[in-house]
C-alpha cells in the first residue's frame, strides 16, 4: 500500500524529485553532470529514491517486465537476451539494470546510441546528463530513411491455407509525415515474426511455436513487402488501424524499436506472440496504457486489436481487400457473357482487337480487359515466371493502355465487417439433450461446452471468413439425468476450409480434427482419433455444397485391435447468412475391421445478438445396423 | 531461382542500401510480369513466409523477398522509391493512368501536388516508351521516366 501510494507520487513528479535530489546531495559539487551518475554519487543521494524510480511504469515498459492480469508487474522480464541487458540480473532485477544503465551510459557514451530510449528516459530523470546523443549517426540515418510520422496497427486477416497464420497476422505500419503518406507504398512495416529455419515443416512448427522452440526477432521491411506478401500472394484481406500517438509516443516507440534491433524474444505461438510483443512497444510509447495484462494466456491477434480499440487509440479504419476479393468484386460488375469474354480475353488477348470485342461499349471493354489481366495475375501468382503468361499479361496491359485515363470508375470493394467487430474468439454454452440408442430408452442430458477459440461454420459469419472454421481447444463436459458427469468429447484441433469453386476461382476444400469423442451407438468408452479430408466446394441451391474424400485413424477400446484406420466420404450443405446459419452434413467410414459407420447430422443456428446465439441439432449415427440418436438445443455465449 | 535467396541472405550480409540501383537486382513475391524480376520460387516463400530469414532484419538492406527494401533510393541523386520492388504495381497503374503505386513514385521524386495529374497522364500517355516489351528492367523504365520528364515543360524541374 505504502510503496504504491510512494510509487504513484514519485511517478507523478519524477523530474521534480531529482532537482531536488541534486540540490540536496550536491550543492557543493561543480563537477560535471557526468560525474554525478557515478554509482558513488548515486549512493550519496537517495538509494531509496532510485528503487522507486526502478518501479516506473516507463522504466519497467522499457525493459519489458509485464503488466500482471490484476495489479503489479511479472519478477521478470520477457526478454532474456543478455544484449539486452546492462546488469547481469537485469532480465530479474529492474533496481539494478537501472543502477548499471546509469553507470555503463555514463562512462561509455557509445552505449547511448544503442539503447536511446533508455538513454532519453535517464535524461529526462536528470539521471544522465542531457547533449552527448546526438551523435549516433546509425541510428539518425535510420530514422530519416524511415521518416516515422504515424504509426498504424494492421490486421493481415486469416489465411486459410495455412494453418498457422488463420489467426490472423498483426504488425505496425510506420507512415512518413507529410505528403509522402499520401501513398502507403511508402511506408514501413515493424515486424515480430519467428525466426524459423527454412525446413522446418508444419507440424514442426506447431509444436516448436507453441512451447518456445523458436527466437522472435524484431524487423523492418518496407511496407509494400508486406503487401506483397499477404494481400498479393496469401490473398489477405488487410485492415489498418491508424493509431492516434502523439509525437513524444511516438519518437519514444522509435527509439525503443531500434533498442530492440537483433534481441531475440522467445517466441510462443500462442501468448508471447506477434500481437503481444506489439501491445509492448504502445505500452512503451505510452505507459499509463494497459494493453497487455489481459492476455496471460493467449494472444489472438484480433483481440489484441480489440484492446487498442478500447483503449481509446484508434482514429481511423482503412480496408485494404485482397488481390483476390478486388478481382472477384470486378468480376462481379460483369454479365456472364461478359465473364465468358474475360475467360476468352485471358487466354488470348488478340481478341480484344476484335471486332466482335468492339461491339461492346468502351467502359465495358476496360472492365473485361482489368479484369482478364487481373486473373492472369493472380492464377499464375504462385509460379515461376513464365514466358507465355507474361507475354499474355504485357499484351493485356498493353490494350488497357490504349482507352483513355478514367474511361470507367471502378467501384470499390464492398466493405466486409471490421474484424474487431465480429464475435469474441472464446466461447462457451448450455445445452439440453436427450439421446437414445438401440432400442432402449430416451436419455436426457445437460451439457456444458467450452472453446478457446475461435469460430466454426455455425458460429456468425460476420466479419470472419466464409465457409472457414477453425476451432483449438474444444471440451463438451455431459450429465446425464440421473447419471454420470463425465467428458463426452474432447477436439485438439478442427480446421475446416470450405470455399466454393466457381469459373475464376479453384480453391481446394480440404479439413482435419484430432481429438477424443463417444460413438452414438454400442459401448459408449471415449476413443481417441485424427482425421482429414480433401476435396472440393461448388455453390448450390444458394449453399455451399461440399464433397471431401476423408481418412479417418482411431484408438478404440470397443475394437478387438484397439488402432482402426477407414477411408471414408464426406458430404456437406452449408448455409451461411446474417444472423443465421445452417447445415446438413453425411459421412461414411468403413474400418479395415469390417466396421461400417455412417453418421447424419443437420444444424441450425439463430444468432439473438453478436456474441449469443442458439443452435438446434440433430445427430444420427449408424454403425453395423445399430443406431443411436440425439437432439440438443444449446444456448452459446461467445467472449 | 535458388539465386534469389541466396542473393537475399548475400545482401543482408553485405550490401549497403546505397549501393543498389533501382530494381538493380530481381525481387519480389510472386511471379513477376517483367524479366528483370524473376520473384521467389514459391516453396521457399512458404516456409519463411511466416517468419524471417536473414539476420539482418533490420538494416534496411534487405527483406526476405530479395528486394532492397529501402524506401528512398537514389537515382542520379534524386531519391526516389525502389522501382524494381514495385515494377508490376506500377506497370498496371502507368497502363490505367492512376493507382497507389504511381502516386508512391511522384511523391518520392518530390512531384508538387499540382503537378501530379499531369505527371501521371504523361505517364500514362506513353506507356509504350516506358515498357516497350516485357523483358524490360526496372532500370530502364525509370531512364525512360527521366527522359520524358526532361522532354516535359512542366515536368522537367524533376528530371534536374
Amino acid at each position: 500500500m505504502m510503496v504504491n501510494i510512494l510509487r504513484r507520487l514519485f511517478a507523478g513528479a519524477p523530474v521534480a524529485i531529482w532537482l531536488v535530489a541534486l540540490h540536496l546531495g550536491l550543492l557543493s559539487s561543480t563537477s560535471s553532470v557526468a560525474q554525478l551518475a557515478t554509482p558513488a554519487s548515486i549512493d550519496l543521494r537517495s538509494k531509496a529514491s532510485l528503487e522507486v524510480l526502478a518501479r516506473h511504469p516507463q522504466w519497467l515498459a522499457l525493459l519489458h517486465y509485464g503488466k500482471r492480469r490484476n495489479a503489479g508487474y511479472r519478477n521478470a522480464s520477457y526478454i532474456d537476451d543478455p544484449a539486452f541487458f546492462l546488469a547481469e540480473d537485469g532480465p530479474r532485477n529492474p533496481h539494478s539494470e537501472l543502477l548499471a544503465s546509469i553507470e555503463r551510459l555514463a562512462s561509455t557514451p557509445a552505449l547511448r546510441c544503442r539503447f536511446v530510449a533508455r538513454t532519453s528516459w535517464l535524461q529526462e530523470q536528470g539521471l544522465l546528463e542531457a547533449g552527448i546523443t546526438s551523435h549516433c549517426p546509425d541510428y539518425e540515418r535510420w530514422r530519416s530513411q524511415i521518416d516515422a510520422g504515424s504509426i498504424a496497427l494492421v490486421f493481415a486477416a486469416s489465411y486459410l491455407n495455412s494453418p498457422s497464420s488463420m489467426y490472423g497476422h498483426t504488425f505496425l505500419r510506420v507512415d512518413p509525415a507529410g505528403d509522402r503518406a499520401e501513398s502507403a507504398l511508402l511506408s514501413h512495416a515493424i515486424n515480430y515474426a519467428a525466426h524459423v529455419p527454412p525446413n522446418d515443416n508444419s507440424l514442426l512448427f506447431a509444436w516448436r511455436g507453441m512451447t518456445g522452440g523458436y527466437r522472435g526477432l524484431f524487423s523492418l521491411q518496407s511496407y509494400v513487402e508486406k503487401l506483397q506478401e499477404y494481400s498479393r500472394l496469401e490473398n489477405r484481406d488487410i485492415w489498418e488501424y491508424e493509431l492516434s500517438l502523439s509525437d513524444d509516443e511516438l519518437e519514444r516507440l522509435m527509439a525503443h524499436v531500434w533498442e530492440l534491433r537483433d534481441i531475440n524474444i522467445d517466441y510462443y505461438f500462442m501468448d508471447e506472440n506477434c500481437s503481444f510483443r506489439l501491445l509492448e512497444l504502445l505500452e512503451v510509447a505510452r505507459p499509463s496504457l494497459n494493453l497487455t495484462s489481459g492476455f496471460s494466456l493467449h494472444a489472438i491477434p484480433v483481440d489484441t486489436v480489440r484492446s487498442v480499440q478500447a483503449a481509446n487509440l484508434v482514429s481511423d479504419v482503412t480496408y485494404r481487400p485482397s488481390r483476390q476479393n478486388e478481382l472477384s468484386s470486378l468480376l462481379d460488375d460483369l454479365g456472364q457473357a461478359e465473364q465468358t469474354l474475360v475467360l476468352r480475353l485471358a487466354d488470348n488477348p488478340a481478341l480484344a482487337e476484335s471486332a466482335e470485342f468492339s461491339l461492346h461499349a468502351p467502359e465495358r471493354q476496360y472492365r473485361m480487359v482489368l479484369a482478364a489481366y487481373r486473373l492472369l495475375r493472380y492464377r499464375y501468382n504462385r509460379e515461376a515466371r513464365d514466358e507465355g503468361v507474361a507475354a499474355k499479361s504485357f499484351a493485356l496491359l498493353r490494350s488497357l493502355n490504349a482507352f483513355p485515363r478514367g474511361v470507367a470508375g471502378l467501384s470499390p470493394v464492398p466493405l466486409p465487417e471490421r474484424p474487431d467487430r465480429g464475435h469474441g474468439t472464446a466461447q462457451w454454452g448450455l445445452a439440453r439433450g436427450e439421446s437414445v440408442r438401440g432400442g432402449a430408452a430416451h436419455q436426457g442430458y445437460s451439457e456444458l461446452d467450452v472453446r478457446l477459440t475461435y469460430h466454426d461454420l455455425l458460429d456468425p459469419v460476420s466479419a470472419y471468413p466464409e465457409a472457414a472454421s477453425l476451432n483449438m481447444l474444444r471440451a463438451v463436459v455431459r450429465k446425464t439425468d440421473g447419471g454420470s458427469t463425465r467428458l463426452q468429447s474432447l477436439d485438439i484441433l478442427d480446421i475446416r476450409s470450405l470455399a466454393a469453386r466457381d469459373r475464376f476461382f479453384r480453391p481446394v476444400s480440404w479439413q482435419a480434427k484430432a481429438g477424443a469423442e463417444r460413438p452414438l451407438v454400442g459401448d459408449d468408452r471415449l476413443s481417441s482419433f485424427a482425421q482429414g479430408g480433401a476435396g472440393g466446394s461448388w455453390r448450390l441451391l444458394g449453399a455451399t455444397a461440399s464433397l471431401l474424400a476423408t481418412a479417418r485413424l482411431e484408438y478404440s477400446e470397443v475394437f478387438q485391435d484397439n488402432w482402426q484406420f477407414a477411408p471414408g466420404l464426406a458430404a456437406r450443405f452449408g448455409w451461411q447468412f446474417e444472423g443465421f446459419a445452417a447445415s446438413v452434413e453425411g459421412q461414411h467410414y468403413r474400418f479395415i475391421n469390417g466396421v461400417d459407420r455412417n453418421q447424419a447430422s443437420v444444424r441450425i443456428q439463430r444468432s439473438l445478438s453478436v456474441n449469443q446465439g442458439l443452435r438446434l441439432s440433430w445427430t444420427r449415427q449408424l454403425q453395423d445396423s445399430r443406431a443411436g440418436e440425439e437432439v440438443s438445443l444449446q444456448w452459446r455465449h461467445y467472449f | 531461382m535458388k539465386k534469389t535467396l541466396m542473393v537475399s541472405v548475400l545482401a543482408a550480409a553485405s550490401a549497403s542500401s546505397f549501393a543498389v540501383v533501382p530494381g538493380g537486382d530481381s525481387c519480389g513475391w510472386g511471379n513477376m510480369l517483367f524479366e528483370g524480376q524473376s520473384g521467389l520460387p514459391i516453396h521457399v516463400v512458404a516456409s519463411i513466409t511466416n517468419g524471417t530469414s536473414g539476420n539482418n532484419t533490420f538494416g534496411m538492406t534487405s527483406g526476405t523477398n530479395g528486394c532492397s527494401a529501402d524506401g528512398a533510393l537514389t537515382y542520379g541523386g534524386k531519391s526516389m522509391i525502389n522501382l524494381g520492388a514495385i515494377m508490376d504495381e506500377f506497370s498496371e497503374d502507368v497502363a490505367r493512368g492512376d493507382g497507389e503505386a504511381l502516386t508512391a513514385v511522384a511523391v518520392s521524386m518530390g512531384i508538387e501536388n499540382s503537378d501530379r495529374a499531369h505527371f501521371k497522364a504523361v505517364l500514362h500517355d506513353n506507356f509504350n516508351t516506358l515498357f516497350p516489351s516485357d523483358s524490360v528492367t526496372a532500370e530502364s523504365v525509370t531512364a525512360s521516366m527521366m527522359e520524358l520528364l526532361r522532354a516535359d515543360a512542366q515536368l522537367a524541374k524533376y528530371a534536374a
